[in-house]
């Protein structure tokens, strides 16, 4: 009884950072979000069902997360088996660049591709030199929804590929070899074999890029201001606005909580429960 | 004792005096004294002073140079300052705020900011201060375009001609929500066609016709001016200072334009307050008073931004860098304090007709 009390000891420093770090400050978001000019309200809460740019945003915001996490993932998977698979100094290297992605912030992503895509990108003049494209038409998708799926997938898919890799690794290969030995054929394998051992990682992995992009705000604040109406960006208005609505960003940041939180929790119960089997 | 007071009184002033001296000569009275106070402090913080904007890096060097004394900056935006100051009320962090003058009667109404009277207020004009100093301006600018030569042949004179399809996906403006330049721009298309502020509909009228043209490239939130000197905006709404700073020190010289739009355009005033409650009060008042005095005023000017100071005599090597007074007379002063108050008015009814947001 004793002993058991002394391990529970040991999650106190976890306990305390996650209390200080995320659970103090959301309980602080949540609580503003629930006065209106000093009276407690659930009218910040209602406004978002009432008007359009809220149902909207939201809108956006899921579909251009789970857009780019199913294309994140469906390229990524692939890339991930090729790295798997290469040997000695190529893999190594591989895997280096891989990871430098992750270590941009968004800002820097965001003017990256604005440097090789924009009006006087390295890519558009190469272009205009070439094909003659017109610089200012062919720039202008960048700036739209498409630059963000573009420029998302650049720091989703290396969080593919590297949550995909550890699985690879991991995976027990002998079990492919034995369903092969009992004739088994490729689609089979595939199927009976290979996905149920790897749905784990690839469900940790897919939902990992959802969160993400629901959550990624440098990127769009570069690269398309207000034109794309996403979630974060919506936030970002009512916190730096003119005329500043805090405790109604407070409520969006709590809707974009709850509702990353809901879609990643509804989406591995309902995929995690046949691999079980 | 007391027969001693007079004569240590007069030792004292001499002492003073001798300080003066090596410290050159005041530019306004009381300054050495200040100055002496504000170097027991910690420094500056200076609300929204990024050093790209305004020529704010001159003046941080000007008065490094001058006082030894460090100013820590951010760059909030005008909004978000006001915000920021009102979060930290309890617990001031920030000595001075700079803003979108319409911000600094919204800081004032909100009581966070301390008033105070800095060197050569008087000077100011009565519209373009706070009676008891919680806000004065210290330079202003006017909304204009400015035109990348590279990407766009013809040159637009007015607001008119930019909704011609040779200018589709060219135009690049700031958030009116978020930005003082962008609310200035909604002000300025309203005067243009002759509306007012009772009916700033006109303007955003024009902005959501723009918008529906297919010729807004994109509504900016930031990094702009970078944005404009790498060559990404062909057409840039925007202050005067900005298109200044592009051709004369980023050096894009006759490769690009400046246009004041022929239907006319407004001239916006930057206000600036000191904090209440503040961590550095001396320092603060010592920064406000070099902001608005003739070598801050001048670092203004040098920068290609308008000093507040009625009559100051601008640098001639500056004076004929500006375009002549003969356009600037299309430039109209606005009854800023009356433009705060319909400022949600506006970001609401501009973000709905042009954006489509409700």
């Amino acid at each position: 009884m004793e002993r058991r009390s002394g391990t529970w000891l040991l999650l106190l420093p976890l306990a305390a950072v996650l209390g200080v770090f995320l659970l103090w400050p959301l309980g602080l978001v949540l609580w503003e979000s629930l006065f209106v000019e000093g009276r407690f309200s659930f009218e910040n809460y209602l406004s978002l069902f009432v008007r359009k740019l809220y149902r909207e945003s939201l809108g956006t915001s899921l579909i251009l997360s789970a857009g780019t996490a199913v294309l994140g993932t469906a390229v990524g998977l692939p890339l991930s088996y090729f790295i798997h698979k290469s040997r000695g100094r190529g893999k190594s290297v591989l895997l280096a660049l891989t990871a430098v992605p992750l270590t941009l912030s968004g800002l820097v992503v965001g003017f990256a591709f604005i440097v090789l895509l924009g009006t006087s990108g390295f890519i558009t003049i190469i272009l205009r030199e070439l094909i003659g494209i017109n610089p200012l038409e062919f720039s202008a998708f960048l700036f739209t929804w498409r630059g963000l799926v573009v420029a998302y997938l650049y720091f989703l898919i290396p969080r593919m590929i590297l949550t995909m890799t550890a699985a690879w690794s991991n995976a027990n290969w002998s079990l492919v070899e034995a369903a092969v030995s009992l004739g088994a054929g490729p689609a089979t394998v595939l199927r009976k074999v290979l996905f149920p051992m790897l749905a784990p990682a690839i469900l940790a992995g897919s939902s990992l890029l959802f969160a993400v992009s629901m959550g990624a705000f440098g990127t769009a604040f570069a690269l398309t201001g207000t034109a794309v109406k996403i979630l974060p960006l919506v936030i970002y208005t009512h916190v730096s606005e003119l005329s500043a609505d805090i405790a109604k960003a407070d409520a969006l940041a709590i809707v974009l909580t709850v509702v990353t939180t809901a879609v990643i929790m509804a989406y591995e119960k309902f995929f995690a429960s046949p691999s079980k089997v | 004792m007391k027969k001693y007071a007079g004569k240590v009184a007069l030792a004292l002033a001499a002492v003073l005096l001798l300080a003066g001296a090596c410290l050159g000569e005041e530019l306004y009275p009381g300054e050495n004294a200040l100055a002496e106070a504000a170097k027991k402090e910690k420094g500056i913080n200076s609300y929204d002073t990024g050093p790209t904007w305004a020529n704010w890096q001159a003046l941080f060097d000007g008065f490094e140079k001058r006082y030894g004394i460090q100013i820590t900056w951010n760059d909030l935006g005008s909004g978000a300052t006001v915000v920021r100051l009102d979060k930290e009320r309890n617990n001031p962090q920030g000595d001075t705020a700079y803003y979108f003058m319409p911000s600094g009667d919204a800081a004032r109404e909100k009581g966070v900011t301390e008033p105070f009277k800095p060197a050569n207020f008087d000077l100011i004009p009565a519209e373009l201060k706070d009676p008891d100093g919680n806000w004065f301006c210290i330079h202003k600018a006017t909304v204009v375009f400015v035109i990348n030569k590279n990407l766009v042949k013809e040159t637009p004179k007015g607001w008119q001609e930019l909704l011609s399809p040779k200018y589709s996906k060219s135009v690049v403006y700031l958030d009116p929500r978020t930005a003082g330049i962008g609310y200035a721009i909604v002000i300025a298309t309203t005067y243009a066609h002759g509306g007012d502020l009772d009916n700033l509909g006109k303007g955003i009228d024009y902005l959501a016709e723009l918008q529906k043209s297919g010729n807004v490239r994109m509504i900016e939130k930031t990094t702009e001016f970078d944005k404009f000197v790498k060559g990404e905006i062909p057409i840039w709404i925007t202050y005067d200072m900005n298109a200044y700073r592009a051709r004369y020190i980023a050096g894009l010289g006759d490769a690009i334009d400046i246009v004041i739009p022929e239907e006319g355009t407004i001239t916006a005033p930057y206000a600036i307050s000191l904090v209440k409650g503040g961590p550095n009060p001396n320092a603060g008042k010592l920064w406000l008073n070099y902001i608005l005095s003739s070598e801050g005023q001048g670092l203004f000017a040098r920068g290609f931004v308008r000093p507040i100071l009625p009559g100051f005599k601008m640098p001639e090597d500056v004076a004929d860098k500006f375009l002549p007074d003969s356009e600037y007379a299309r430039a109209k002063d606005v009854d800023w304090v009356k433009a705060q108050q319909v400022q949600k008015e506006a970001a609401d009814l501009w973000g709905g007709k042009v954006l489509g947001e409700n």
